[in-house]
């Protein structure tokens, strides 16, 4: 049984093991109400997990979002650009973009 | 088409766009510039097509603390914004080259082995996503 950082035993109560024969009580109508995750055994052993692809889609997404986080962390310029732009929008230094456009235009025929 | 945020470039950003727009523009000698164009056009269209008008999209945000941040990933550039619906304002942060495909191999060995925790739960990063985080099996 997984333990908390204290060392508690924790119940995830979304999580329910089953046995294999569970898989033959499943059909369209009991998979489009699940709200646990399944976790199918077999003599004690775990086999297989079922989750609703809505949650899979989730998991799916979030390790996306992880991974495109620490690609951003680990490229020293990205990073040092997007702490630049935070601090400038914190110390308003901000234009509207219609204002930017204008300028780079009026550059361009100037020239 | 309906514009339901305003856009603010914040002054990194606004920099980031005019070194694209440099580039898109054609040069004394003629020299081709059509793939700074096409870089430039897709900028200008996520900033009037998506920017502007749907611009808080959670598969857009940033994992664990920094999920205040955006990046729309245009393939070729990324776009880093920050989108206050209570405003109606977009602040765009940075424009950049996307870095897809970053070598995550050393962070894992650093997680692997207990060095970046600190760093991790500042971020609200579970240790676990990381150490899974495989970029084969989910870039595909």
């Amino acid at each position: 049984m997984p333990e908390t950082r204290d060392g508690m035993p924790y119940i995830d109560p979304n999580v329910q093991f089953v046995s294999v024969s569970k898989l033959r009580t499943l059909n369209a109508s009991n998979l489009h109400d699940l709200d646990k995750t399944l976790v199918i055994q077999s003599e004690d052993q775990p086999l297989a997990v079922i989750v609703r692809y809505e949650q899979f889609l989730e998991m799916q997404n979030e390790r996306e979002r992880v991974r495109t986080t620490l690609e951003m962390l680990i490229n020293n310029e990205e990073f040092t650009a997007l702490l630049a732009g935070m601090q400038d929008v914190l110390s308003k230094k901000t234009k509207p973009l219609s204002a930017v456009r204008a300028e780079v235009r009026k550059r361009k025929t100037s020239r | 088409m309906a514009t339901n945020y305003r856009i603010e470039l914040a002054a990194t950003a606004e920099r980031d766009y005019q070194t694209f727009y440099a580039k898109a523009q054609p040069d004394a000698d003629g020299k081709d510039t059509a793939y700074f164009v096409s870089v430039f056009q897709l900028i200008e269209n996520a900033l009037d097509e998506t920017l502007s008008v749907s611009p808080i999209k959670k598969a857009r945000a940033l994992a664990g603390s920094l999920s205040f941040v955006y990046r729309l990933n245009l393939g070729l550039v990324s776009i880093y914004y920050m989108a206050y619906a209570d405003q109606g304002i977009t602040y765009v942060l940075h424009i950049g080259p996307s870095q897809d495909g970053a070598d995550l191999t050393s962070l894992r060995q650093a997680v692997a082995k207990g060095e970046a925790e600190e760093v991790l739960e500042g971020l609200g990063i579970e240790k676990s996503l990381v150490l899974e985080t495989d970029q084969q099996d989910w870039t595909n």
